[in-house]
């Protein structure tokens, strides 16, 4: 979800229409985005993160026109023998697009939102510059032709923006807050990319920052020379052309330029627009509705496309250029859902025999939670991720095999866990002022490593029993363990052990067929310490998987 | 009968006690004229007095008693020194000797009896003593010191009692240490108007308190009245054995799925990569495959070749599918990684590739996944999801919402509203809105679409397949109006809150 923030005035008059909030909200709803904030004039819309052309007033109010049934320019760019020619570019950051707008009148607002467009695009769709950075320049400041090239850090030196003196690139990623922002993008990089004018005035090096002199649009700007520099050539494409649209729609006119990759010259922007064919059987097969080719039209009109031709079986249709979320026809019937409205359908439910089940597991562990429930104990839900100071050491254990997390966001966890115990101990230290006893449960999966998979990791239920009062002791426990071998049927036996969790002389392995399928005892007054417990407890887990053959 | 009915409900203690409230007041009076235990009388009396019928007074009174010193003599050291002196000059030590007293106490002797000017004193050498006229006066006297000391021999008495002489005597005992004061409190009961008519009853004392098996044997309660209780009172709180409610909330999910004819599917928490994402179409460089939200492990994992291979062909041109595709190089190397699976729709796959479901069928899972996220009070880094899918001929969007419709309406919301929304592998796609009556509010819990084609392609799946979720933490926390997730999940979970939480209404 990416927020585009936009004046409601301004969109009003852009769509040329006074919406109230109230219908605005709803045309929004409808089209699946949410108007999220409001305070005044100024709006907060989620925009979903498909729709970059979405990301400007300019690019939203466009949507909204063709949605009313009101007109929208076509993106028409005029053709210019203008050059820019492409040299020696950073291996890194081949690819430059680029043209010139006239006859914008900046004001203020305008200005705040070509840079909030900018900036937007810049940290969403262009994944905060890594995969591409947008320019503006004042036209007038610079001499043509222009060149998009490389250089040594070291040898490139200019004023950067907003700041009082020139420096060296790399003393511009040490010491200029955007250099310093984005000085991890160009990392290990041997040449940097410069945009330099004939005068041999460097007038930006992306996608870091623009040059003081040259590259500050102000309220006296009208012509702007706009470029976009990458590492992908489609992505920035689709970048380049929202910018660049909104401008237009600002009221600039767009003259293209050559990009001369000496194998290759690119003539841009072209706003190229994909043609289909639709045919009508599949709109009306995939949203069960029994739509004419005239209603179809109709529809996708509302959403900015244009139909090129149509008859009773298809329609050739042509996709807005700015639309790079159109990968299938399916995409196209997304269109039509939205402009027909998702709330006029009249619902269906056809029938799919088949009969309801569930898993061994799922049957098991219902049937285990019962019997505990039946004695009393309350069931917890610890988590699955933790740590190893309460998985080993503060159970007095040696590390024994897990699965390690990679870089995890929240500091206190580093594993999945491989016993539940520990977690269910942690329980009873989180509510040790809580009235005794404590009689808790769980049965929930730990994961062990295992090779044999494809996942490397076997996912393993267990049962945990924990038990915590004055008097809490072996023979308890142990009366659990009797109940329950029972009440299921099986028969155990118990091995003696030393284990650290465990008061010595008190813990044993639970066996059942020759298998070892658990451990039950007192827990050690180490453990307890560590946990901070001032009450005996015994507890037993059991492996679920072994026991039951899961 | 309102007095009837109190009587019926006096408790055998309250009925022993209460013939003695008309003739003793004082606490310690009762106790010993009613042979009953003291902690016998102070339930009964605080009974009575809940029940209005005595009133309790208690106050403060300073006690004196003698102290342990004291307690010692049987007659006070100035006298016996007295009684020794006579008109011939005695020394100090002949003095000690013939008293058998020690020095402090002949020394405090003397000093008394000098200030009461019975005697002389001679200094010499040594000091000598001897009686004079007021001392032979004193002799057949007793001081007010002794007087006091004498009464207090036999019984404590109450500070502010004292006669104003003996308050004098009083401080002179307390300053030889000889008395200790001591605050006690006294208990006074009288009996209010009720009480005093409820005295005049006939109260039987001879009733059946608790229902035993002995009384059964022996029939007494044929002979006996029960005594009467006060149902109306409230009585101790107790707790149980509980399921978690997310657990609960789990197990009514799954009743839903299970009535509508859904079968449940398992799949590991791990995953590769390759199911997790590249398997659904989800491409390669797409934000949701980055470090922020997905917790990536250290180790590689085994991806199907043969699968992968059908998957990579979609992804970079879309294969047979129709699709332009996403026009990028497939790597197999990301594919292997392993990952906590971020989402259930991991092993729906694994049941396309693996399993090979055709149509028709209707699946679900409830299952834990991951985010790569900080811990807050509405965040944890694991939670549940719940998804299922129907395969099927001729499914439309019409049966995609009608699904959802009897789905929500199994839970008991009935005023749904729909939202196009965005997911990388359905299309369309959509956000099911439902009214809570209980909360008073629309709650989105349910994202739903139709599989895109390119994701169903390499699994030879022909047919629409219409899917939806919830998230069960989500579902959780609204039902029981939980606002802090850590309360309800993980070791840090208030036991007492589990212990207590409500029954929530299904019917």
């Amino acid at each position: 979800m990416v927020v585009l923030e936009t004046r409601h005035s301004i969109l009003n008059s852009l769509i040329g229409e006074k919406l109230s909030l109230k219908e605005l909200e709803e045309i929004l709803f409808n089209l699946g985005y949410e108007l999220e904030d409001i305070s005044g004039d100024n709006l907060r819309i989620d925009i979903t993160a498909e729709r970059p052309d979405l990301l400007s007033t300019q690019g939203l109010a466009r949507a909204l026109r063709a949605y009313l049934g009101f007109k929208n320019i076509d993106y028409k760019v005029i053709k210019s023998k203008g050059k820019i020619k492409v040299e020696n570019t950073a291996k890194e950051w081949p690819f430059v697009l680029a043209c010139i707008v006239k006859g914008l009148k900046f004001d203020d607002e305008k200005i705040k939102e070509v840079i909030r467009i900018q900036e937007k695009l810049g940290t969403t769709f262009l994944r905060n510059r890594k995969k591409g950075g947008l320019g503006l320049y004042p036209l007038d400041k610079i001499k043509f032709p222009v060149k998009y090239t490389s250089e040594e850090p070291k040898k490139i030196v200019y004023r950067p923006l907003e700041y009082s003196e020139k420096l060296n690139a790399l003393e511009i990623l040490q010491k200029h807050p955007t250099g310093i922002k984005y000085k991890y993008l160009v990392n290990g990089w041997k040449r940097f990319p410069i945009f330099i004018d004939s005068n041999k005035t460097i007038m930006s090096m992306p996608p870091i920052v623009n040059s003081h002199d040259v590259g500050k649009i102000d309220e006296d700007t009208k012509d702007v020379f706009v470029e976009v520099t990458g590492k992908d050539l489609k992505t920035i494409t689709m970048a380049f052309e929202i910018l660049v649209g909104a401008l237009m729609d600002m009221g600039g006119k767009a003259y293209s330029l050559n990009i001369n990759y000496g194998n290759k010259i690119i003539k841009c922007p072209e706003f190229k627009e994909e043609k289909r064919k639709l045919n009508v059987d599949y709109v009306n097969k995939i949203l069960g509705l029994n739509l004419k080719t005239s209603e179809i039209k109709r529809l996708l009109e509302k959403m900015m496309y244009k139909i090129k031709s149509a008859n009773e079986k298809e329609l050739k249709i042509i996709i807005p250029s700015t639309r790079r979320d159109i990968w299938h026809d399916i995409d196209v019937v997304d269109d039509i859902m939205r402009a027909y409205g998702c709330n006029n359908f009249e619902l269906n439910l056809k029938s799919v025999e088949s009969i309801g089940e569930t898993t061994k597991s799922v049957k098991l562990k219902e049937e285990i939670s019962n019997l505990f429930i039946g004695l009393g104990y309350q069931e917890v839900f610890t988590l699955m991720l933790t740590n190893k100071e309460n998985q080993f050491r503060k159970m007095n254990i040696e590390e024994s095999k897990h699965i390690n997390l990679g870089k995890s966001v929240e500091q206190s966890v580093n594993m999945a866990r491989n016993w539940l115990l520990p977690e269910l101990i942690n329980c009873l230290h989180f509510n040790r002022s809580v009235e005794y006893p404590h009689k808790i449960f769980e049965i929930n999966h730990v994961v062990l490593p295992d090779n044999t998979r494809d996942v490397m990791s076997k996912d393993v239920l267990k049962l945990s029993i924990v038990n915590s009062h004055s008097s809490a002791n072996f023979t308890e426990i142990k009366q659990i363990l009797d109940y329950l071998a029972n009440s299921f049927s099986f028969k155990y036996d118990i091995k003696e052990i030393e284990h650290g969790s465990f008061i010595n002389g008190r813990a044993g392995n639970v066996i059942v067929d020759g298998s070892e399928i658990g451990v039950i005892g007192e827990i050690s007054p180490v453990v307890l310490g560590n946990f901070g417990l001032e009450a005996p407890v015994s507890a037993l887990e059991l492996d679920l998987n072994k026991l039951f053959n899961l | 009968m309102e007095l009837k009915s109190l009587i019926d409900k006096l408790h055998s203690l309250e009925r022993k006690l209460l013939p003695f409230l008309e003739k003793y007041k004082e606490f310690d009076e009762i106790v010993k004229h009613s042979g009953m235990q003291e902690v016998e009388v102070m339930r009964a009396l605080q009974w009575l007095e809940n029940k209005v019928i005595v009133k309790i007074e208690t106050n403060e009174s300073k006690i004196i008693t003698l102290s342990e010193k004291a307690k010692a003599y049987s007659i006070l050291p100035e006298r016996i020194v007295l009684k020794n002196l006579n008109e011939k000059e005695i020394g100090l030590e002949d003095l000690k000797n013939k008293t058998k007293l020690s020095d402090a106490e002949i020394n405090i002797s003397i000093g008394l009896l000098k200030k009461r000017m019975a005697i002389e004193i001679v200094k010499d050498n040594n000091i000598k003593i001897k009686i004079n006229e007021n001392g032979k006066r004193l002799i057949e006297k007793s001081t007010p010191e002794e007087d006091l000391f004498y009464k207090l021999l036999k019984i404590n008495l109450n500070a502010d009692n004292l006669e104003d002489s003996e308050k004098f005597a009083f401080n002179e005992l307390k300053n030889r240490g000889l008395v200790n004061v001591e605050t006690r409190k006294i208990r006074k009961v009288n009996l209010t108007d009720l009480g005093k008519e409820l005295i005049k009853q006939k109260i039987e004392t001879n009733i059946i308190e608790a229902l035993t098996p002995e009384i059964l044997k022996n029939k007494e309660w044929q002979k006996k009245k029960f005594r009467a209780y006060d149902i109306k009172i409230n009585v101790p709180k107790i707790y149980g054995g509980r399921r978690h409610p997310l657990n609960e909330a789990m197990s009514d999910i799954r009743k839903i799925f299970m009535n509508m004819g859904f079968k449940e599917m398992e799949g590991p928490l791990v995953e590769t990569a390759f199911w997790c994402m590249d398997s659904m179409w989800i491409p390669q460089d797409h934000p949701a495959r980055e470090m922020q939200d997905t917790f990536y492990l250290p180790y590689e994992g085994k991806i199907p070749l043969d699968i992968a291979k059908k998957v990579a062909i979609v992804h970079e041109n879309g294969g047979k599918s129709g699709s332009n595709g996403y026009g990028y190089k497939w790597d197999e190397k990301i594919a292997k990684q392993l990952l906590l699976r971020t989402h259930t729709t991991a092993t729906t796959f694994r049941y396309f590739g693996e399993k090979k479901i055709k149509p028709p069928a209707k699946y679900f899972y409830i299952g834990r996944i991951f985010r790569n996220e900080a811990i807050d009070a509405t965040h944890l880094p694991e939670f549940h999801q719940s998804e299922g899918f129907v395969m099927e001929e001729g499914l439309t969007m019409r049966d995609l919402m009608g699904y959802i419709k009897e789905f929500y309406n199994a839970m008991g919301i009935y005023k749904i509203k729909f939202k196009p929304t965005y997911n990388p592998y359905t299309e369309p796609s959509l956000e099911c809105i439902g009214y809570n009556e209980q909360l008073g509010k629309w709650v989105e819990l349910i994202n739903s679409g139709i599989f895109r084609p390119e994701a169903l392609e390499p699994y030879g799946i022909k047919v629409p397949v219409l899917g939806w979720g919830l998230g069960v933490e989500r579902l959780a926390m609204m039902l029981h109006q939980q606002k802090d997730i850590r309360n309800m999940l993980g070791a840090t979970a208030d036991l007492n809150w589990l212990r207590n939480h409500k029954v929530i209404k299904k019917w």
